[in-house]
């Protein structure tokens, strides 16, 4: 048993997690100001996608490191 | 639609029943990861040097857009026809978000926008297509790595050199800003350093390109072969192959999506900070030239 591939599991579950609760709160907030001023739809949904991406490399990135972590346990 | 699932699923489910009969079927888990980079398929000069399977199916993905634009543009009339018709609400549809990010004068960029939406989103949906990343000469160009780092680097060049061209030298004023000098000294000392953060953003910014299009594309290519795996009739992965259409136009969107909100923060002068974005533009370069001035005078 090597440790990288537990140190692979923890990079990429602790990593998403955080990057799953910053998508989570940014489409709530999103949801939330669409519901409160419908007409700005359009612009609150590109904002939410462009943020979301970058909340969303944080968990890419992590995931990329699990995978480095995994090769080198083979 | 709901038909041909259910064909599809019929003709999986018998496939596999005779292969369990005549005990032919693989041991279970039989996932086969997708490699992180295309193999090289003709050697140019050493593995350095070749024309790998992803660089191939690009070549495909290029001329599938070049053809499909050069018959749609080839005979222009009032009375569109329906690849003309399509095409043009396409374009619409791309000058309408263009003009909803960047204003009027990012309509410049429009052609630059939908090139990358369009190639990128073709890339991305080769991925879940049969037999592209099973057979030797076809794999998905944006899980491999080397494709998303050209387009990352070659839009950072692109958006740079239209910075540079609009503002000129005071471009380079978002990095090496010494107006907070007039300040004070400790106001100027923090100027600085944001000035330099900014610098290695920059970087990262290339990084942050190339990894979310790569690690999506290909990810879900893992995620893919491994449910496959998982669930033996391989339409029982019909969901995620939803998911994966999905996740490949969000993501195209994304990356030509970040490209012009790059482009449109380059062009812009910030030189005071964010409270003199309301400004006219005209004021701004005033404000440019003085500090230029007092730069070259110390």
């Amino acid at each position: 048993m090597n440790l990288a591939w537990l140190g692979a599991g923890f990079a990429v579950g602790l990593g998403v997690l955080g990057a799953g609760l910053g998508i989570g709160i940014l489409g709530s907030k999103a949801a939330e100001a669409i519901g409160r001023n419908p007409d700005a739809t359009g612009l609150i949904r590109t904002n939410a996608i462009i943020l979301a991406a970058f909340a969303e490399s944080l968990g890419i990135f992590a995931f990329v490191i699990a995978f480095l972590l995994q090769s080198k346990a083979l | 639609m709901r038909q041909t699932l259910l064909f599809i699923a019929i003709v999986n489910g018998a496939v596999v029943a005779i292969a369990a009969m005549a005990g032919q079927l693989p041991p279970w888990p039989d996932i086969h990861q997708p490699e992180i980079t295309g193999i090289p398929l003709i050697e140019l000069s050493g593995e350095e040097i070749s024309i790998s399977n992803s660089l191939f199916t690009m070549w495909l993905v290029m001329a599938l857009l070049i053809g499909a634009s050069w018959l749609a543009t080839r005979r222009l009339s009032d009375e569109p026809g329906r690849l003309q018709s399509l095409i043009e609400q396409l374009v619409q549809g791309f000058s309408d978000f263009v003009v909803s990010v960047g204003g009027q004068s990012a309509l410049r960029f429009l052609p630059l926008f939908g090139t990358l939406f369009l190639f990128i989103v073709t890339s991305n949906w080769l991925g879940v297509v049969p037999f592209v990343g099973q057979v030797a000469w076809l794999k998905a160009p944006t899980s491999d790595y080397h494709v998303t780092a050209g387009l990352a680097l070659t839009s950072f060049v692109y958006y740079q050199s239209v910075g540079i061209r609009k503002l000129k030298l005071s471009y380079f004023t978002r990095w090496f800003n010494l107006s907070g000098f007039r300040e004070g000294v400790f106001l100027g000392f923090v100027m600085v350093v944001v000035g330099l953060i900014e610098l290695i953003s920059e970087i990262f910014r290339i990084l942050s390109l190339l990894l979310r299009l790569w690690g999506n594309i290909w990810g879900g290519e893992i995620a893919l072969s491994v449910i496959t795996a998982l669930v033996v009739v391989p339409i029982f992965a019909a969901p995620l192959i939803g998911l994966e259409l999905l996740v490949g136009l969000v993501q195209a969107l994304v990356f030509s999506l970040l490209v012009l909100v790059y482009i449109t923060l380059a062009i812009e002068s910030h030189d005071e900070g964010h409270e003199d974005a309301q400004d006219s533009h005209p004021a701004a370069h005033g404000d440019t030239s003085q500090i230029a001035q007092e730069v070259t005078h110390a």
